[in-house]
């Protein structure tokens, strides 16, 4: 993969989450841009280069946002050891898949984000809700046909290798 | 994968709670010109987040008596810095506060926002936050600092907790504070506030009601921030996991993950 196009998306993806996703969010939903990202790289990327393209991105939510460091990092990998493991047996191309694999990975992550509110609250006996989080990714799901479809057609841009090319 | 977890799970926050992070402000060039624009389109069709479903001539009826109350109140102050000779320190908020824009909004679990603008640098940490506007209300804290932009962690963000009391509106006897039940607002997240210290009894004695306002009372904020607004009642029913206490939530005055400028209190009285 070349790195470059890789920390260009990754930068595009950032601002627009910093910038545009709580502008457009719904009943206290917002699109995760950077997973529509990860979900992408996780598709076409081989799968060592996938994980940690997704830990980047996931690294880089962390450190442009208020949270706990490491925790995007560990969810959006988790998330790409799923999409990897199945990577190879779907349609890339076809909307349903996008939908259904940025669904699951956001369902994925908010399980994780959830369970670290429950783990860890912010405060003695406060658990922030997670049905916002659940919410997102449904959202995220919906807006990645046209997003994935768009980066689809730019992926000659990160010369992505296939396992078997590679080998 | 495994330090993240470590990082995430295992590790004592204070060692990894970033609290926002100065790479926020690399993000400046397109989190920007996005958050203006789709701001600015969402202002167009947005709704406020507390609907007063008083009919017009009630509202009415208590801006006149706010209007009335308010240049009472004026003119008893004027005669009180006149009298000590000390008119010329008084002022609004603008004399201590510094503007800044929003450039970002926090998309995580948290709530916060990213502001930038000339005299960023000479922020410091925990400096009060408050929103521009016709209204003026507390909205949080400066908690992280850096050269090019500053993080602010929002009222609403979960955790947050700050005390204040009640101010009541009757058309009989007009604005009405009550100091005698001192609430401890905690943020929940998603731009929502709750207040779950008081008696279901106390609160109904004293007479709360979704649309009440509720201000600063707490000693560690600065004085002359006391009595600003936090927000309004948008609902109040019984805690359910202790019924004889009362869930009252809270709505800032507006959706603060969507303002255009704050100002900053960076000096006091």
């Amino acid at each position: 993969m070349r790195w470059l196009s890789f920390f260009i998306l990754a930068y595009i993806a950032l601002g627009l989450d910093a910038g545009l996703a709580r502008a457009i969010e719904w009943k206290s939903a917002s699109p995760d841009f950077v997973l529509l990202a990860a979900v992408f790289i996780a598709m076409n990327a081989p799968r060592e280069t996938a994980l940690l393209g997704c830990f980047i991105l996931g690294a880089s939510h962390d450190l442009t946002g208020q949270g706990t460091l490491g925790l995007y990092a560990f969810s959006y990998g988790i998330a790409a050891v799923f999409i990897v493991s199945v990577q190879q047996a779907v349609n890339r191309r076809h909307p349903l898949t996008q939908f259904m694999l940025t669904g699951f990975s956001g369902i994925l992550i908010a399980i994780i984000i959830s369970l670290h509110g429950w783990i860890r609250p912010p405060a003695p006996g406060l658990h922030p809700p997670a049905t916002p989080l659940f919410y997102s990714a449904v959202y995220s799901a919906v807006l990645a046909p046209f997003v994935l479809a768009g980066l689809q057609k730019i992926r000659g841009v990160f010369h992505f290798q296939t396992n078997r090319g590679r080998m | 994968m495994m330090l993240s977890l470590l990082s995430a799970f295992a590790l004592p926050p204070r060692v990894t709670d970033l609290n926002g992070s100065s790479l926020q402000a690399l993000l400046i060039p397109i989190s920007r010109p996005t958050y203006k624009i789709a701001n600015a389109i969402r202002g167009r069709f947005e709704t406020r987040p507390v609907d007063d479903t008083r009919d017009t001539s009630a509202i009415e009826r208590e801006n006149q008596a706010l209007k009335q109350q308010i240049q009472a109140m004026r003119a008893e102050i004027d005669h009180l810095q006149q009298r000590a000779g000390e008119r010329a320190s008084l002022g609004g908020f603008e004399e201590f506060c510094d503007r800044f824009e929003v450039t970002a909004a926090d998309t995580g679990v948290h709530d916060g926002i990213t502001i930038t603008g000339s005299g960023i640098s000479a922020l410091h940490v925990d400096e009060p936050v408050l929103s521009s506007g016709s209204v003026i209300a507390l909205i949080g804290r400066i908690s992280r600092a850096g050269a090019m932009a500053a993080q602010v962690r929002l009222i609403t963000d979960p955790g947050f907790t700050v005390t204040g009391h009640f101010v009541s509106y009757s058309a009989a006897s007009g604005a009405t504070e009550n100091k005698d039940l001192t609430a401890i607002v905690t943020g929940l997240g998603k731009t929502q506030m709750v207040i779950d210290n008081l008696s279901l009894q106390d609160v109904q004695h004293a007479g709360l009601q979704p649309g009440d306002w509720i201000v600063l009372n707490d000693d560690t904020w600065p004085r002359d921030l006391q009595g600003v607004r936090i927000g309004r009642i948008a609902s109040i029913e019984a805690l359910s996991r202790q019924t004889l206490f009362a869930d009252i939530r809270l709505a800032p005055e507006q959706n603060l993950m969507h303002l255009s400028d704050v100002w900053v209190m960076t000096h006091q009285r």
